[in-house]
Formats: C-alpha cells, sequence, structure tokens
C-alpha cells in the first residue's frame, strides 16, 4: 500500500463505508469464483471474458484473470475468423488502457498489453488496425508519461515497443531531449538518453561532437537548479565513459596467460601503471616485470608475477565454470581514480575483449572541453558559495580526472567540507574516498 | 497519531499482524488475496523476528502451503489461483522457516523452478513469459534455499543479470532500463547467492545507494523520489551485502523508520501520518533489525533472503557478504 493518507471519518461515515465495502466484497468474492470454476474447467468463452473484465476494471492486479484471458484467446485463435480474432485484442487493449488509468503500475497489466500486441501482430493485425499498432502504441506511452514521467513500467513498455515495432531511436534520443527540455529532473530521460546514445554512437549514427553537446545540456539543467540529482548522475556516466575510452582495448587471453591493451594516447605502461586486478585480486607484479608495447599494444605476461598461484587459480575457475565476464580494475598515473571494465569472453576466440564504446578523436580539443566544463562548475561553486553539495562533489571527480597532482590540495579540501558539514549524512563515504585517493596515488 | 518517540511498540505490532484482516482492515485483506502467499511470508517472517512466531497457527499455514501447491510443483498465491514464480519462493522462505520442508514436494517445485529458465539466461516469473530480474532472484534465491542451485544453468543466469547492469553500478529489470533500489536489491542478492559480488562496481554502486538517504533519514528507491520504509530496506540490505553501509547515517535512518510507525493501530506504513500494512511492517523490521536498532526485541536479519538469520544458518546456506 503507498501514499495512503489515514484519514478519520466520524462513526456514521465509517458505518456507511463498511455496508459499502461489504456489498462490493460480497459481488467480488461471488464473481471470482465464478471465474476460478471457469478456469478449472477451462471454460474459455466470452462469458469468461465479461466476468474476468469487470473484476479486473475495478482490481487490475489479479494476475490469474489475465492469465484466464489469454488462455481465452489462445483458444478463439484457433476458432475466430481474422476480423474477430482483431476486434478481440482491440477490446484487450482497451481493457488495459482503462486497468492503467486505475493503476498504472499493475505489471500484469503492462504484460497483458504486450503479450497482445507481439501475439496480435505476429499476424500482421498491426498493419490493419491503429490500436495494435506499434508506432500508435508509442502514443499511449507518451501519455502515461505525462501522467508520471517517472513511470518506469511505462519506460519500460516503451523500450518494448521500440523494440519490437523496430522503431526509430533517432526519433527516440529526440524524445528525450523534449522531456529533458520540459523538466530537468527527470531521471529517466537521462538515462534512456544514455542508453541510446550508446546505440546510436556505436552504429555510427551521431556525430562526433556529441562530448561536447551533451557537456552543454548537463550544464544548462545543473544551472538552473543545481540541488536536482538527475543531471548530476548522467554527468557521471559521461565522464566515467569518458574516462574509459583512454583504453581503446582490453584484452585477457586465459590460455597464454597474457592481458593486452591499447590506449587512446601515447605513453608508457612500465612507468604508468599503479595497479591491475583481476576479479578484485591485485596482480603483484615481479620487479623485473615489463610490458612488451608491440604495434600499438602494451602485453603483459602473467607467467611472471609474485602471486601467480592465486592468478592460475583464478583464471582455472573462469574456464571450468565457463564464466562469461571478467572484471579488470585498472589504475594509471594520470588520475585520481581507477578504471573498472567488464571484459566479455567472445566464444569464438575464447578471449575476455573489452572495447571502448566512445572514441576520442581529438585530445587537445577533448581536454580543452574538459577544462572549460570544471571552470564552470568551479565557478557555479562560488557562486553557490561552495555550499552546493554536487558543485563541490563534481568538482572532485572532474579534477581528479584532468590533473589529480595539480589540484590535489583543492580536491581534499572540498572533501572535508562535504564530510563535515555540507553532506554530513554521507562523510564515511568522502572519508573512505579520500582514503582512495591517497592510497591509490602514492 | 503517529510516533515521533523512540520507543517501539513491537506488542502493538504483533498485534496488528496477527489480527490483520479479522476487522476494519478485512476489505483490504480479502482484495488482496491474490498475493496471500506473500503476505503469509511477510507476516510469518515479521513475527519470527520479534520473537512472536507461536502467535499463529502453525499447522494450518502447512495446509497452506500444501493447498497451494500445484501439480507443476509451482505455488499459486491463494486458492483456485495460478502458480508463480513469486510466490513460489515465498512458499519456500515460509516452509523453510517453520522447518517442514518435508511437506512440500521438493522435488518438484526443482523442476518448476529450472523449466522457467530461458534460453538467455533469464527467468519467466510463469509460463506466460513475462522476464524480469525479480524473477532470477526468485529463482536461484528458492533454489539454494532447496539445496538445488545446480539444476540451473548459473553462467547464462548471471549473465543475464549482468547485462541488466547500468552506468550509475544499478540495475533494471530488463537489459537497457532504468535502476531501481528493489532491482538492485534483488540483483546484489542474486549476485551474493552465486558468489559473484565482484563482478559490480561497489564504489559507484554504493554511492548511489547512499544518496538515496534524504534529509527526513528515510530512502528514496531512485533519484528525485520520495522516501518510503520498503525502499529504505531494499536500499540498506543492498549496501550490507557490499560492505558500505557505513556510507549512510544510520541514526536518522533509524528515526525515519520509526516515525512511521502508527501507534494506535499498530504497525508501519510507507511515510509517516499513511495507512499501515503487513508489508512495511516487516521491511521496516528488517531494517531495524539489519541497523541493529534493537538488538534485544530482535532477531537478527539475513540481508538477501530477509529471514532470520538462524534460519538461514540452519539450512545452511552462506551468501556472499563484502
Ligand atoms: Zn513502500
Amino acid at each position: 500500500m503507498h501514499g495512503r493518507l489515514k484519514v478519520r471519518s466520524t462513526q456514521e461515515q465509517e458505518e456507511r463505508k463498511r455496508l459499502e465495502r461489504e456489498k462490493k466484497l460480497k459481488a467480488y468474492k461471488f464473481a471470482m469464483s465464478e471465474c476460478l470454476t471457469r478456469i478449472k474447467n477451462k471454460d474459455y468463452d466470452q462469458v469468461g471474458l465479461k466476468i474476468s473484465e469487470e473484476l479486473l476494471a475495478a482490481n487490475p492486479d489479479i494476475q490469474t484473470l489475465w492469465n484466464f484471458r489469454k488462455n481465452i484467446i489462445e483458444s478463439f485463435e484457433k476458432s475466430l475468423n481474422d476480423d474477430d480474432l482483431i476486434k478481440q485484442f482491440t477490446s484487450e487493449m482497451n481493457l488495459t488502457e482503462i486497468c492503467l488509468k486505475k493503476n498504472p503500475k499493475s505489471y500484469g497489466t503492462w504484460y497483458h498489453r504486450q503479450w497482445c500486441l507481439l501475439r496480435s501482430n505476429s499476424k500482421n493485425f498491426g498493419e490493419k488496425t491503429q490500436q495494435l499498432n506499434w508506432k500508435n502504441e508509442l502514443g499511449l506511452c507518451s501519455m502515461f508519461l505525462d501522467l508520471d514521467e517517472r513511470n518506469f513500467h511505462c519506460w519500460r513498455h516503451r523500450f518494448f515497443v521500440v523494440r519490437h515495432g523496430n522503431l526509430s531511436k533517432k526519433d527516440e534520443l529526440e524524445f528525450t531531449y523534449e522531456k529533458i527540455s520540459s523538466n530537468f529532473s527527470n531521471y529517466s530521460s537521462w538515462h534512456y538518453r544514455s542508453k541510446l546514445i550508446e546505440e546510436l554512437y556505436y552504429q555510427n549514427l551521431i556525430d562526433n561532437d556529441i562530448f561536447e553537446k551533451e557537456l552543454n545540456l548537463i550544464e544548462n539543467a545543473i544551472f538552473t537548479d543545481p540541488n536536482d540529482q538527475s543531471a548530476w548522475i548522467y554527468q557521471k556516466w559521461f565522464l566515467l565513459e569518458h574516462q574509459q575510452s583512454f583504453i581503446k582495448e582490453l584484452i585477457l587471453d586465459c590460455s597464454s596467460k597474457k592481458l593486452s591493451f591499447k590506449f587512446a594516447k601515447d605513453f608508457d605502461l612500465n612507468q604508468n601503471l599503479k595497479f591491475v586486478k583481476l576479479n578484485n585480486l591485485d596482480l603483484k607484479l615481479e620487479e623485473n616485470f615489463k610490458w612488451n608495447f608491440e604495434g600499438d599494444i602494451w602485453n603483459g605476461n602473467l607467467n611472471n608475477i609474485i602471486n601467480r598461484e592465486d592468478v592460475d587459480k583464478l583464471l582455472r575457475n573462469l574456464y571450468e565454470f565457463k564464466e562469461t565476464k571478467i572484471k579488470v580494475e585498472i589504475m594509471l598515473n594520470d588520475g585520481g581514480f581507477s578504471n573498472q571494465i567488464l571484459l566479455d569472453l567472445n566464444f569464438e576466440s575464447n578471449l575476455y575483449e573489452f572495447k571502448s564504446k566512445f572514441q576520442i578523436h581529438d585530445l587537445k580539443l577533448d581536454s580543452e572541453i574538459l577544462n572549460k566544463h570544471l571552470t564552470n562548475i568551479l565557478e557555479l561553486n562560488q557562486f553557490e558559495k561552495e555550499t552546493s553539495k554536487w558543485c563541490l562533489l563534481k568538482s572532485i571527480e572532474l579534477m581528479c580526472l584532468i590533473d589529480y597532482v595539480k589540484y590535489k590540495d583543492k580536491i581534499f579540501y572540498f572533501l572535508d567540507k562535504l564530510a563535515s558539514d555540507i553532506d554530513s549524512f554521507r562523510k564515511n563515504y568522502y572519508l573512505d574516498l579520500k582514503q582512495k585517493l591517497i592510497a591509490n596515488n602514492q | 497519531m503517529q510516533s515521533n518517540q523512540k520507543e517501539l511498540l513491537i506488542q502493538k505490532h504483533v498485534d496488528f499482524i496477527v489480527n490483520y484482516g479479522k476487522t476494519h482492515d478485512q476489505y483490504e485483506y480479502e482484495m488482496s488475496d491474490y498475493l496471500r502467499m506473500s503476505g503469509l511470508y511477510w507476516s510469518v517472517t515479521f513475527l519470527d523476528l520479534v520473537k512472536s512466531l507461536d502467535k499463529l497457527n502453525k499447522s494450518e499455514i502447512v495446509d497452506y502451503l500444501k493447498r497451494n501447491q500445484h501439480e507443476n510443483g509451482g505455488f499459486s498465491p491463494c486458492d483456485g489461483h495460478d502458480p508463480h514464480l513469486l510466490y513460489s519462493l515465498s512458499a519456500v522462505q515460509i516452509a523453510i522457516t517453520y522447518n517442514v520442508l518435508n511437506e512440500i514436494n521438493s522435488e518438484k517445485l526443482i523442476e518448476y523452478i529450472s523449466n522457467l529458465q530461458q534460453e538467455d539466461g533469464s527467468f519467466s516469473g510463469d509460463c506466460w513469459g513475462e522476464i524480469d530480474t525479480r524473477f532470477s532472484f526468485c529463482a536461484v534465491a528458492a533454489l539454494s534455499l532447496l539445496n538445488a542451485l545446480d539444476r540451473i544453468n548459473i553462467e547464462k543466469a548471471v549473465t543475464f543479470v549482468l547485462s541488466c547492469m547500468n552506468f550509475d553500478g544499478g540495475f533494471g529489470c530488463l537489459p537497457g532500463t532504468e535502476s531501481h533500489a528493489g532491482q538492485i536489491y534483488c540483483c546484489v542478492g542474486f549476485l551474493s547467492i552465486l558468489n559473484r559480488l565482484h563482478m559490480i562496481n561497489v564504489d559507484l554502486l554504493g554511492w548511489w545507494l547512499a544518496e538515496r538517504q534524504l534529509p527526513s533519514g528515510g530512502l528514496n528507491g531512485r533519484p528525485e523520489k520520495l522516501q518510503d520504509v520498503c525502499y529504505s530496506w531494499w536500499v540498506i540490505s543492498s549496501l550490507k551485502i557490499i560492505g558500505k553501509l557505513e556510507w549512510i547515517n544510520i541514526e536518522k535512518l533509524r528515526e525515519y523508520i520509526i516515525s512511521c510507525q502508527d501507534d494506535e493501530t499498530g504497525g508501519f506504513s510507507d511515510r509517516p501520518g499513511n495507512m499501515p500494512d503487513p508489508f512495511h511492517t516487516l521491511f521496516a523490521f528488517a531494517g531495524l533489525s539489519l541497523i541493529k536498532a534493537f538488538p534485544d526485541a530482535l532477531k537478527e536479519v539475513n540481508p538477501v533472503f530477509c529471514m532470520p538469520q538462524y534460519v538461514i544458518d540452519r539450512v545452511k546456506v552462506k551468501p556472499q557478504l563484502l
């Protein structure tokens, strides 16, 4: 039971309510037992549809009744002609819409709608009938998102419709832009945007200046309301991806025990690697351990490490349990934070692989954009008189990303401020972060 | 109407749960029969945590369990309804708590659950094909309690759940969907049971979860949403599993949970001043137990299964905790 205010009522009101409920309950029980008998006897006909419709309109969460209707429709599919079937599917769409208006968070109702859409479109009914058409269904999604723009059931339905209807992702990206522009405090839209950008970028369907554009959008949002979390968390995604994109490729070959990196910038891994961990296991490199630079790839032989036995055991387990992912954590000299990357098993090559989602095309321009973003946030921070938690925290993250050594004092000053004063609820998070920064950058 | 004092009215809450559905809330109770098995799990677990399990009639409950196991092995929420993974987990949790696993047909149940695994490793909630990471949790939680994890394809199950991981370190119900504290609890619990917590970016997820705490001390389930007692549980149990419970203000959380106590009727609501119900009552107490707020009055709770720790110890299940 969510968000139901407890109200005081007079004895008379109570009594009236009681009688009314007694009546409703009696009707409910009678209709329900009628349905359950029909379910038991596999009586799949119009009468069952009629009784269950009334029950569901009053209480859309009764999963068993949705199942009952699915069974009836499946039996109709064997006997009815297409026109009558279309009528039936259309009436399911009407009923689920009524039910969703009553409870927009009813799992069973949303799923019944999806089941009907899939089922009817497998017979291409969506081409003949507006109400069963994928594109038309986006209208329903938009309507329910207008009522509650954070309804995750409806967002989920939207993904489903876009996927199965094969609808344009670019249009969806534009939709998230409209949503965000009308209200920046819409984490659901930001989230969706992150997924769409990844996918469209991968298919070469968005321009390379996406990095700059998104930072502008984020700045618009945070300058409008610096205390709203939504855009700040999205910014975290963006910067994490950005940080990761310096690692173009990462490959673990379990059989030859070789770990390989390909970077987006020139630097000497032998000079710049602080640590590397496989599934949280720290690789203790031998004193004379060398990363070999071959072509544009850095290769390391995992036989030349001190805790070789632990690593062997880990690799054996990966193989034995056919684990499809491994986490590599790598800490480089140039930033405050480590990278945590999940590698996927490539079943054909039998290698664990990672390729960065984004590519950095112009390192100089890239660093200018990042520095400008930091300047803007530091300005906002000044404007807020250093009392905005998010400005402080995000400046810290940016400074770590850009030049930890240069900004070290300021980073620690901000962290202490957050821990002791601005955001003391999460004091221990900031203290741990400080410890981690110190340990990572020794 | 609501209490701001720090006193916890345990006896009142016990009465609220034991009498739920018998008095003025009969309507709510009867109209929610479609989730009765879970309701039973909330009541049983709550009463065990507050050392009052003897207030329920065990043999009636055992009969109820038996009556609701279907031929295919799955459990329905109540008489005549269809079986579903959600109620099958609730049924196993009740049977394990009462130590009466021998009263149900475990082998059939194991078969039912493992048959719901799909080609991509995900689990369907029932024979109608709805997929959700909640169901992945239900399946492995139930199978681990039944000591039958070897009956599913674990690697595929893990791969599917990890495909629902998001940039904020959290998890959604399906690949691509938004992170949500309830879903995070399911996925973190799932990885804990299968010993795969190392796949999680603990710093990132722990931070996102800690950001759920609002000035009231209560926690929400997603950014910019309202606080709620049940979300407090989903968030803090996840934090506990990944070893970052100290990243929030425990004292403030304790105050918030207690402010949701209804000291007239007993029971807890989602927010102060709302209607209490058994669901929020269990998660309020599970939360209080997890943060060790009333260690003398409450038994220890297991963060993964939301069951008393002694029960989990008895069946020798050891979910991973960081
Ligand atoms: Zn709640």
